[in-house]
């Protein structure tokens, strides 16, 4: 029995016989990997194999909360999803923000696990006690607005608590993600993986609570983090994640024309200031968000009057730098369209680059794209590339298959595929910051900014942590990913960590007062347990040291101009920084974990 | 004299309305002469500074001298908002 923040439940739905179960949660389990991601990733261990087929009946969908989500505190919104990626063949975390976690815990669960194959296309509903199955005839084809506006109404509850796939994964894109609301489970495939056991949408209707130890306490602590989070966020909330097009250009670290420079002349075009000149709108915010960095946009005039989304740094440096297009609107209207078509912003503008230097140099012509003039800057074709990956036309037709695809495609241009492990690369130019480098060549999910460990803070303001200094790069990176690790497995956003004093350091009694258990001085421990059963997962997935190898273009082409002009990240400097982290994280030289380390951490019975 | 160029980014820009703009200082002055020009010229706040990440040259000023790194010609100073990833 847990005394608050865990439910105590897991659900299991079984798709192929329409029936569902609750299990009790261990609380072994807890006090090992804490809930969110470190729960996904241990159930992803002990149920999905090395030999599942992404798209079967025997891939899962396991949706965990932390132990904060839907707690009353600031930004306690996070849900974790492990499944079997379709882009990338292997393990798959990804997160959402939103709603719809803290009302699975409302409805009574800790973890959600999705299996089998419906016989037909259905819709679920989870609410709180009652699990049903609805026919989803009605809603095939229909964006991910549509859904959740269509079964937001019929059932009586906020947009937000629906996820649902688009058009995209029920055209079978690998990078379909799943829309939480106007939040996503963004990178990875998860849309094509839902689409896949027949279900369009999942929704979370709880009429619950989430329990606390010692209320006053939690209270006194929560509003403290409250407090912090509106002082020390400002800039989140006047200008959102956007607020870094500006520093990211200035440092050369903003990816452009598919990683062949790092500098874009016209960045002001595509700023956060530009944004709030031109199109802002208004703010939003995930459940209890204090800071709400969401900063919507409506297209007033022009060809693309009518677009409106909310497009956050990633997105700005996909479609903006990647892909060198400094019309504001047409990156507006691209991430509308790749929310309602249910599409990963990030892997979309990626593959666009790549296909634009692949038409710049006449590997593909006019006749692969339709007529489209696929050039970098071209922002009539940005927004008609989506449009036709989505629908799969023409060249987008081979875009929807993801770096593998193009892979297989094109063997002899994989220097400038910009992935690692088949995840493309985030809007952060590993020459320009060398932690950067294994934040993506280590990442447990692939190429990642955020899984991986975002160094670039630390490598501006740390003097042992030069941004171009090989040394003391891979225990920086280790840390990192070891404190992401653990705060995505409470449930809480990011943003918000320092008000908790969930640092690399954490301090603070918050998860105390919440769940009776003293868990604030392992956290580091179970990051790095959850780190390490990740890599465990990839291991036996067969990734090895070569897996995390970075795109050739960063490993043989020197910046051409900017800040970090003449940098790049060579063999030698990359294979330093690679046996660094490897030693600072206890594996061996193939980047297997050690018997030691396993034993230190616990892990020996998952070899 | 010097000249140094400073370049504004996110919050701190609306208070100055230019996005960057040539500063003479004395030579041998540090950052923090730097800053208390910039504060009597825009007003910036306590606050507003301390929430600031102050990059030189592509370094962030703490990696260096903090406050008492000297600045010399041509320097290029940026007042960044505080990064911390997303």
């Amino acid at each position: 029995m847990f005394k608050g923040g865990y439910a105590g439940h897991v659900l299991r739905i079984d798709l192929d016989t329409g029936g569902s179960s609750v299990e009790p949660l261990d609380p072994k389990l807890v006090e090992k990997f804490l809930g969110g991601r470190g729960l996904a990733a241990y159930i992803y261990y002990e149920e999905v194999g090395p030999e599942v087929n992404p798209i079967s009946p025997e891939n899962k969908l396991i949706f965990c909360v932390g132990p904060l989500t839907g707690a009353p505190a600031p930004a306690t919104t996070k849900t974790s999803l492990a499944t079997k990626s379709p882009e990338t063949g292997r393990y798959l975390c990804t997160n959402a923000g939103g709603w719809f976690g803290p009302h699975l815990k409302f409805c009574g669960y800790d973890a959600v696990i999705i299996e089998g194959r419906a016989p037909r296309p259905v819709y679920i509903l989870i609410e709180d006690c009652n699990i049903s199955f609805h026919d989803a005839a009605d809603l095939l084809g229909k964006t991910t607005t549509e859904v959740n506006q269509i079964l937001s109404g019929r059932h009586r509850c906020r947009p937000e608590q629906v996820v649902s796939a688009g058009p995209a994964a029920e055209r079978g894109v690998v990078f379909a993600n799943l829309q939480a609301g106007d939040r996503s489970f963004g990178r990875g495939g998860a849309g094509l993986v839902l689409i896949s056991k027949n279900v369009k949408a999942i929704l979370a209707k709880g009429a619950g609570s989430v329990g606390v130890a010692y209320p006053k306490e939690f209270t006194a602590s929560a509003a403290e983090a409250t407090r912090v989070a509106r002082e020390t966020r400002t800039g989140h909330t006047k200008y959102g994640t956007a607020q870094y097009v500006g520093a990211m250009n200035e440092l050369g670290a903003f990816p452009v024309r598919n990683f062949q420079t790092t500098t874009l002349p016209e960045y002001k075009k595509i700023t956060a200031e530009a944004i709030k000149e031109r199109f802002f709108t208004h703010n939003k915010g995930c459940y209890r968000c204090p800071v709400a960095c969401a900063q919507y946009c409506y297209v007033k005039d022009g060809k693309f009057l009518g677009a409106k989304s909310d497009p956050e740094y990633e997105t700005i440096g996909a479609f903006g730098g990647m892909c060198a297009v400094t019309d504001l609107a047409a990156i507006v209207t691209a991430n509308m369209l790749c929310d309602e078509y249910g599409l990963d912003t990030m892997s979309t503008g990626a593959l666009i680059a790549l296909a634009m230097e692949l038409f710049e140099r006449g590997v593909i012509t006019e006749k692969d794209t339709g007529g489209i003039i696929l050039r970098f800057g071209n922002a009539e074709a940005l927004v008609e590339m989506v449009t036709a990956i989505a629908q799969r036309q023409h060249v987008g037709n081979l875009l929807a298959k993801g770096m593998r695809g193009i892979a297989e495609a094109y063997p002899e241009y994989q220097d400038i595929m910009m992935h690692v492990k088949w995840l493309p690369l985030a809007a952060y130019d590993p020459r320009a910051f060398y932690g950067n480098a294994l934040t993506n060549g280590t990442s447990s999910r692939g190429a990642c900014h955020n899984v991986g460990g975002w160094s670039i803070r630390a490598e501006l303001l740390t003097k042992e942590y030069d941004r171009f200094a090989v040394e003391g790069k891979g225990l920086l990176i280790k840390k990192l990913q070891d404190t992401r690790a653990y705060i995505d497995s409470l449930g809480i956003c990011t943003v918000v960590r320092g008000g908790y004093g969930f640092t690399e350091e954490p301090e603070g009694r918050i998860l105390e007062y919440l769940t009776g258990l003293e868990l604030t001085s392992q956290l580091t421990t179970i990051g790095e347990r959850i780190y390490t059963l990740e890599r465990l997962i990839l291991v036996r997935e067969g990734v090895t040291g070569r897996d995390d190898m970075l795109p050739g273009r960063l490993m043989r082409e020197p910046l051409p101009d900017g800040p970090a002009k003449g940098h790049v990240m060579d063999q030698a400097k990359y294979t330093g920084l690679l046996n660094d982290y490897y030693r600072a994280r206890g594996w061996d030289e193939e980047g297997r974990p050690t018997g030691e380390t396993l034993a230190k951490l616990d892990l020996v019975n998952y070899v | 004299m010097i000249e140094i160029i400073v370049r504004y980014f996110g919050p701190v820009r609306e208070k100055t309305a230019v996005d960057e703009e040539k500063i003479s200082v004395v030579e041998g002055s540090q950052l923090k002469r730097l800053i208390q020009l910039l504060v009597e010229r825009h007003g910036f706040g306590t606050d507003q500074l301390a929430q600031c990440l102050i990059v030189i040259n592509g370094r962030g000023a703490s990696q260096l001298s903090g406050l008492e790194t000297e600045l010399r010609n041509g320097d290029v100073v940026c007042f960044m908002p505080q990064l911390s990833g997303g």
